[in-house]
């Protein structure tokens, strides 16, 4: 008999032990390092994100194409020539309609060419009238789009992780689509207005993220935040997200970000929307240097603020520039004559893109200028054909060699 | 020294032909220096080949082709190895600027980094190869330089600093000075100051030194001087003059200083230097006193002077000229100049007042400048609120001008309404005419804005652009607004008071004043004219 | 004949010819502006008169205790405002009046500093700066070097302004003061001598400095601790009004600053903003940020003429351009008390090592529909 039991407990204890060793480790997840640093390990490598906002819109097209399902494939070229570049992953603001096609195209960049893709949601922020982030039903309702989004793809190999939103931040200051609560409108103090905010909108990320946490554990959570404004309330409210995943445009530099960052809310970060357009609205031509000269200088910070670098603050996961292909709608949205035209016409002005800021009016920035691969009129096998501008070769080659020196100069500048 | 002088001569005008052909834009000047390095092909009739051979394969951008061609002559003639291969980095750094160009990113990504090896490594191989006193040495630095400072690197500073010992050093012993400038002009096309000062000095005194006539030595300045470099072209006539008065008769002398300033004077189109045209007129008038002045001459040197805006010294010669030439065709005109300068410019109405009054008197000749004049005499009378007199004057005009001078008829009329309504004179031109000739607007002596006109010499109905400048606006306060005040003789256009320049023109013959009063916040900052002749 | 000829020479010669270098085996040591009345040594004429000139009376041939010679140059500026402006000052210019539309830059590189001596007749006259270069136009200078302010004392003393590292290749803008009738209500007499150019070897270029804190934005009207200038107006510019030396209630001193808002959208845009900043205009195209690393807080002091006035935004930072502030923080919105309340921006964890834009503040027509009349006083990092 105790012969028998001794015999039983050495089974169970090994059943234990091969138990634990079965459990498999995520397929995505983030490492805290011992010196506080942050890094991404994705299929058991460290993984830095390469990577570039993907919606190929063709000429002519508007956002409400369907790409997904275009016949030409463009997610094929593309992935090829993203692979010779190095690109590594793709940035979806929002998969489309059909979640056969969506996964269609995660399968063939990340089977042909290894690149992963980032999926993200906009929770809504583009709804008519405003997003009603006080709103319950509102709510219930954008939640149960992201967790049937997450239902479809966490099973897709190649997906990297989720990002929450874009710059939704900005409507709990009332600047972008502001929405409020008839409790809030009461509050008399403006500040506490804004914290009012901007506690119901983090609190609700970090409960989609709570929920995508209990349905897939292999692939991490970011917030989708511009710049690190409101991240003091993240802080607070938004423990359950593993990363932030920031817009940042402030041209050359992106300043002391990394380190405001771990003051303000000690996640590591992705720049998920990044770069500069190739127009110069002041001598009114392309420019491929500028574009260049910028997206280099950004890139260059970036690495400089991975883990284990002792210049930079170390809680640096990569990027995603904007973008890949310029897209020939955006200026006059509403206007469909003008989406297979390629206009050079600017609604907003950014001093931090210094070299055409003397443009008229000051606007400078050129929404349709903004791919690192140009488009032509000219189609190749259905597609319009791709041409790759300068900073396309400039990154490669920065990749290629992180360390080497600048390879676009601008000498005056401290 | 004389096959100095045939050097010179031959590179020199091989340079100037080609430069002609291929105009003087950077690219074209950039794209055109591989000719100038005919010096040290003249040696070898295979470096001469090479040289045609470099220009047809460099037409048609076929840079790897040409690479092989070198390749292949190095194997053959090893003697002149170091020739190819400078030729080889040339073209690298030739194809390469292409391919930035023509945005070909594949090619100068993928083979960029080779081509530029090649550079580096075929440019220190001649360099070691060489001494100073090889113009082969020299270009070869040059090109390293020049690679390095468009990459900006860290070896730039370096490679300037060997590239100017070599240039001193082989200036010093080398009759080539051609290569001096080639590489001074180099330095200038990039900007920097001190170098090419430097080297421009070198040359400059070189060619001084040298027994190269006068004539090829005028020549060669009237050469820099077509290229619009005016630093050398100066420098280059002031040798020429300082010979021609040590060696050459007075009139020679007198012809040439005549010429340099005739070249230098003011015009609208073209190279000038008021400054330095002036300074040579100085120079004939102590040389050959007023007999050096034909009354051509004399009216160009005050014209200078006027469009140098020495309103002071442009009245004594205007002046001078009546004097001298009393039945001068340009007597109306010099009259009516002289009116505004003694009034407006230098705030003495009473001699002011004289010219116009010589005009006014005249009872025969009706020129514009006589309406012009007697309209002055009108305004002036009307700012002094003599009604009586300025109606005298104008009425007076309108009898003279009849149909003709409708601008000056216009502005008449539009004083003669303003007395008859009791209504006050202008703003715009009340204002200029009280900072003018008021005394507590002394301090405002035209100084602090610049008003220019894109053409001073106009046919009627010529379109011509007036713009002015303010400066000294410092003052470390928020940014000054300003307002612009424009009267006078404007011509069609009417500008506003936010408009610092204008288009306009003339339906009108004569002299025509543009006045301005530039007016900030706080008050009024300073006033200008200027004066333009219609056809 | 002859001797003519060699006069003429020497004469042709000396045509001034600014492409070529004086250039010597000697380089030379120094490069006077002013030791003497008529010193043949002498460079530069004190010609161009700026801002309320009529204020400026200068007798450059002053015999009473000079530093050095015979005399030296006495400035009396009279703060009078005759050409309504407020401030004044003297340029040393070649030729005379030479703002930058004619060629007169001389080639002083080589050299590293510019020494002078100066005084004030009482011993409290402020300066706000003095000047080298800095001459704009067809012709500009090729540098603009500033030292200031200072506050003279009544005894001779030496000044340095560290030219090291400026490409000095034309300086047609020798030497320049210029003061304000706030730092001299009373005006201000004082003598400037022995200014000269020096090629002084152990010269090093300057770098920049963390600066001591408290470091004022504005402390009082006449304060020579006050840094940045209100010069940055934005959006409906128009409908701004500006008084940097309001006596309506100030916080402390006796002065402080007074904006009105009028809120009429002069310029369509429906939000107006002020930025101070350094130098004056500069939008991140100049190099001109301060090191304020040693600052954890911005404070400052502000009432509203009516409170309830609301200001969306106050900031420290965020000039972006070619040159760009190392970082930004700001408060906001603020609804403005009567009584004066103070508010403090946090700059803990943030890199103020370079600021361009020390401070800013922006308002909009629709929380302000009649616009907004405010106060602001001691605005200091510390």
């Amino acid at each position: 008999m105790k012969k028998f039991i001794f015999i039983l407990a050495i089974f169970i204890f090994l059943g234990g032990l091969t138990g634990m060793a079965s459990k498999p480790k995520a397929d995505v997840y983030i490492k805290r390092l011992k010196n506080d640093h942050y890094q991404l390990i994705a299929g058991g490598k460290v993984f830095v994100v390469k990577g570039v906002c993907y919606n190929p819109v063709p000429v002519g097209k508007n956002h409400e194409y369907d790409w997904w399902s275009d016949p030409a494939k463009p997610w094929i070229v593309d992935g090829k020539l993203m692979q010779e570049m190095g690109i590594n992953t793709i940035r979806i603001y929002q998969p489309g309609k059909d979640p056969q096609a969506v996964k269609e195209v995660i399968k063939d960049l990340y089977e042909l060419y290894g690149i992963r893709t980032i999926m993200g949601h906009w929770l809504g922020f583009w709804e008519y009238p405003c997003p009603f982030y006080g709103d319950k039903n509102f709510q219930d309702r954008i939640k149960a789009g992201v967790i049937e989004m997450v239902n479809n793809y966490k099973d897709q190999p190649g997906i990297l992780m989720w990002i929450l939103g874009n710059e939704n931040n900005y409507s709990c200051l009332g600047q972008v689509n502001p929405w409020s609560t008839e409790e809030i409108d009461q509050e008399p103090n403006l500040q506490k207005q804004k914290a009012m905010r901007a506690e119901i909108f983090y609190s609700y990320v970090n409960d989609l993220a709570k929920e995508i946490h209990q349905i897939d554990s292999n692939h991490p959570v970011a917030l989708g935040n511009g710049e690190l404004i409101g991240l003091e309330f993240a802080d607070k409210f938004s423990g359950e997200v593993d990363l932030v995943a920031c817009i940042i445009y402030r041209g050359k530099t992106f300043g002391n970000l990394f380190n405001s960052l771990r003051a303000a809310f000690d996640k590591p970060i992705l720049i998920s929307e990044f770069g500069a357009d190739c127009y110069d609205a002041y001598k009114m031509q392309e420019d491929q240097n500028m574009q260049a000269f910028f997206l280099e200088s950004q890139w260059r910070q970036v690495y400089e603020n991975l883990a284990n670098n002792k210049e930079g603050a170390g809680n640096c996961l990569g990027g995603a520039m904007f973008e890949w292909v310029d897209e020939w709608w955006k200026h006059n949205e509403s206007s469909p004559d003008t989406w297979g035209v390629h206009d050079t016409g600017s609604n907003w002005s950014n001093g931090s893109y210094y070299f055409d800021i003397k443009a008229q009016d000051n606007k400078n920035m050129n929404e349709e200028w903004f791919g690192i691969v140009a488009l032509s009129d000219d189609l190749e096998n259905g597609l319009n054909k791709r041409i790759p501008r300068k900073a396309y070769y400039v990154i490669r080659e920065f990749w290629k060699n992180p360390d080497s020196e600048p390879q676009t100069r601008n000498r005056k500048s401290r | 020294m004389r096959s100095l002088r045939l050097l010179l001569l031959l590179a020199f005008s091989f340079q100037l032909s080609l430069r002609q052909a291929q105009g003087t834009s950077p690219k074209d000047t950039e794209r055109s220096r591989s000719a100038v390095y005919s010096s040290f092909a003249q040696q070898d009739d295979r470096l001469v080949d090479l040289n045609k051979q470099k220009e047809i394969y460099f037409a048609d951008n076929q840079y790897s082709e040409f690479i092989e061609l070198l390749n292949s002559k190095r194997r053959k003639d090893k003697d002149i190895a170091s020739y190819i291969d400078y030729y080889i980095a040339l073209t690298r750094y030739h194809q390469l600027k292409y391919l930035e160009e023509e945005q070909l990113w594949d090619e100068y990504f993928n083979k960029g980094n080779d081509y530029r090896n090649d550079i580096v490594t075929k440019t220190d191989k001649v360099i070691k190869a060489t001494t100073p006193q090889e113009d082969l040495r020299i270009y070869s630095e040059l090109l390293s330089w020049q690679y390095h400072k468009d990459l900006a690197d860290a070896f730039e500073e370096e490679a300037l600093a060997n590239l100017m010992s070599s240039v001193l050093e082989h200036s010093k012993k080398s009759s080539d000075i051609l290569m001096i400038k080639e590489v001074a002009d180099r330095f200038l096309l990039y900007g920097l100051k001190q170098e090419p000062k430097k080297l421009y000095k070198v040359y400059v005194d070189k060619i001084a030194s040298t027994d190269i006539e006068d004539e090829e030595l005028t020549k060669i300045a009237k050469g820099f001087y077509d290229e619009g470099n005016l630093g050398l072209a100066q420098a280059i006539y002031d040798v020429c003059i300082e010979r021609s008065i040590n060696s050459k008769t007075k009139d020679q002398a007198i012809d040439l200083l005549s010429e340099v300033a005739r070249l230098f004077a003011y015009k609208d189109e073209g190279v000038k230097d008021t400054d330095y045209a002036e300074g040579v007129f100085r120079n004939l008038e102590q040389l050959g006193g007023e007999e050096a002045f034909d009354q051509e001459l004399l009216y160009l040197r005050a014209y200078n002077l006027e469009k140098a805006k020495d309103y002071l010294k442009t009245k004594d010669n205007y002046i001078d000229l009546l004097m001298r030439y009393p039945k001068t065709a340009y007597k109306d005109r010099v009259l009516y100049k002289l009116g505004i300068i003694f009034t407006y410019a230098l705030r003495d109405i009473k001699s002011g007042r004289v010219y116009f009054d010589q005009l006014a008197q005249r009872e025969i000749n009706f020129s514009p400048h006589v309406i012009s004049g007697l309209y002055q005499l009108g305004i002036l009378s009307q700012w002094e609120r003599d009604s009586a007199s300025a109606k005298e004057h104008y009425n007076k005009l309108l009898e003279l001008a009849g149909e003709d001078l409708s601008e000056t008829v216009v502005l008449t009329r539009q004083r003669l309404n303003e007395i008859d309504q009791g209504k006050p004179l202008e703003y715009n031109l009340k204002t200029f005419l009280n900072v003018s000739l008021k005394d507590e607007y002394s301090a405002l002596d035209m100084s602090r804005v610049d008003l220019r006109a894109s053409l001073y010499k106009i046919s009627k109905a010529e379109s011509v652009s007036v713009a002015t400048t303010a400066y000294a606006m410092q003052s470390g306060c928020m940014q000054v607004d300003l307002e612009y005040l424009w009267s006078g003789n404007i011509g069609k256009s009417t500008p506003s008071s936010d408009q610092l320049s204008f288009d306009t023109s003339y339906a009108d013959p004569g002299t025509k004043e543009i006045n301005l009063v530039v007016v900030s916040a706080t008050g009024i900052v300073e006033r200008s004219l200027d004066l333009l002749d219609v056809q | 004949m002859k001797r003519f000829a060699i006069v003429l020479t020497a004469l042709v010669l000396a045509m001034p010819m600014c492409v070529l270098a004086e250039e010597g085996a000697d380089k030379p040591k120094e490069f006077v502006v002013y030791l003497d009345k008529n010193a043949r040594e002498n460079h530069y004429i004190p010609s161009g008169w700026m801002g309320d000139h009529g204020d400026i009376k200068l007798n450059d041939q002053y015999m009473k205790d000079p530093h050095s010679g015979k005399t030296c140059m006495e400035f009396v500026y009279s703060a009078e405002k005759v050409q309504g402006q407020g401030w004044a000052g003297a340029y040393w210019q070649n030729p005379a009046n030479n703002w930058g539309n004619k060629k007169g830059g001389f080639d002083l590189t080589g050299m590293t500093k510019l020494t002078f001596w100066a005084r004030g007749a009482n011993g409290n006259e402020k300066i706000q700066k003095f000047v080298i270069g800095g001459i704009d136009g067809t012709y500009p200078d090729s540098a603009r070097v500033e030292m200031g302010p200072i506050e003279l004392t009544d005894t001779w003393k030496e000044y340095t302004i560290n030219l090291a590292g400026y490409d000095l290749s034309s300086i047609s803008g020798g030497f320049s003061w210029v003061t304000t009738a706030d730092l001299n209500p009373e005006g201000a007499t004082f003598y400037i001598d022995d200014v000269k150019y020096e090629a002084d070897p152990s010269m090093k270029p300057e770098g920049k400095m963390a600066e001591k804190m408290p470091f004022y934005v504005f402390a009082d009207r006449g304060s020579i601790n006050n840094h940045f200038i209100p010069s940055g107006w934005m959006g409906d510019y128009g409908d701004l009004k500006y008084q940097g030396a309001s006596q309506e209630d100030p916080y402390l001193g006796d002065s402080c600053i007074k904006i009105i808002y009028n809120g009429e959208a002069t310029q369509g845009a429906r939000w107006a903003g002020m930025f101070w900043q350094n130098p004056a205009n500069n939008w991140g195209d100049i190099d001109g940020g301060f090191d304020i690393s040693k600052a954890t807080k911005l404070s400052f002091w502000a009432r509203g003429e009516k409170g309830e006035e609301r200001i969306e935004e106050f900031k420290v930072g965020g000039i972006m351009g070619e040159y760009y502030d190392s970082d930004s923080a700001a408060i906001g919105p603020v609804i403005l008390n009567k009584e004066w309340t103070q508010y403090t921006i946090d700059l803990k964890g943030k890199d103020m090592s370079y600021i361009i834009g020390g401070f800013v503040w922006s308002a909009n027509i629709d929380n302000n529909p009649e616009g907004a009349t405010f106060y602001l006083d001691e605005i200091k990092f510390e």
